[in-house]
């Protein structure tokens, strides 16, 4: 049982973490290498992928924006750049085509890169072709500043807030309203117990004496 | 695009709504708790007749309802459109 519980909670947790780290932005300081539209025909990774641009309709294939980048390590990340519109997750994205312009104005080469720090949220993986959608991008003064992650640290905090409210609420609730009617049940089960005796508590009584049990 | 986002507000005021009364419920527990410990330690000092005691809380209570403090949890109801302005803000034209 114990074992239960806590797998249990082991999934939950990770869980609740991978859900925030896919959703919650990130900061990646990459060089932009390209920039360029796939069409994508979405098939079991369809969850993967954000809506198609505000206002337009929803096809099952589309054109999305990719945008192909380097980490100073070397090592390469492609983003997609997609509205996100009124949907899920909340960022409100409708700038797609002039984040896209934005993009392809910072495309630099290894000789002479201009570093930017490229706002998204989501995963790359390989094995469902899935990108992270980016958000916004800047430029920074090098490969090693330092950012800040002060929408994550806003965000958590208000989520630990209103955890710390609902637990408040919920001892409150005990407190106040389950406890009293615990006490009332165990008052109306002690009576009835005590009634109960009446009738059986008389006939085992009588049962024990057979055995030489005096009565009680 | 505009239906999108009235689902979306109709959908944040539904759980704003639920989050008001909860806090509405949870805030008048709080009051009547304190008013509660309030009147104990009064009749333990002797500034309260025991048989006043029923009739300090509900004062209380009154006083509670009637209170402006009250009124600022509809507040709630103004925090998504805040949020989703001030998102929609960044995101966009920031």
């Amino acid at each position: 049982m114990v074992y239960v519980k806590w797998t249990f909670r082991v999934v939950v947790l990770v869980l609740v973490a991978a859900f925030l780290h896919y959703t919650l932005p990130q900061r990646d300081i990459v060089r932009i290498v390209g920039t360029e539209n796939r069409r994508v025909d979405f098939g079991e990774n369809s969850w993967f992928w954000a809506a198609p641009d505000a206002g337009n309709a929803t096809t099952s294939e589309r054109d999305v924006f990719i945008i192909q980048t380097v980490y100073p390590n070397g090592n390469t990340m492609e983003f997609r750049n997609e509205d996100t519109g009124w949907g899920w997750p909340p960022y409100f994205k409708l700038d797609t085509h002039s984040l896209q312009t934005e993009m392809a104005d910072l495309v630099s080469t290894a000789e002479e890169p201009k570093w930017v720090a490229i706002k998204h949220y989501g995963w790359r993986n390989n094995f469902y072709t899935i990108f992270p959608n980016a958000v916004g991008v800047r430029a920074v003064a090098g490969p090693d500043v330092r950012l800040i992650p002060w929408t994550n640290i806003a965000i958590l905090t208000a989520l630990a807030a209103l955890l710390l409210f609902a637990w408040r609420v919920w001892v409150q609730f005990r407190e106040r309203t389950i406890d009293p009617l615990m006490d009332d049940v165990e008052v109306a089960t002690d009576e009835a117990r005590d009634r109960a005796r009446g009738v059986w508590g008389r006939f085992a009584g009588w049962l024990g004496t057979w055995r030489g049990k005096p009565r009680k | 695009m505009i239906f999108g986002l009235m689902r979306n507000l109709v959908i944040s005021l539904l759980a704003m709504a639920v989050l008001y009364v909860v806090i509405s419920i949870y805030s008048r527990s709080v009051r009547r708790e304190r008013l509660e410990k309030d009147a104990d330690v009064k009749i333990a000092e002797g500034t309260l007749a025991e048989s006043a005691r029923d009739g300090f809380i509900e004062d209380g209570m009154a006083a509670y309802e009637a209170s402006p403090r009250r009124k600022l949890i509809a507040l709630v109801f103004l925090i998504p459109f805040v949020v989703i302005g001030l998102v929609t803000y960044l995101t966009n034209f920031y």
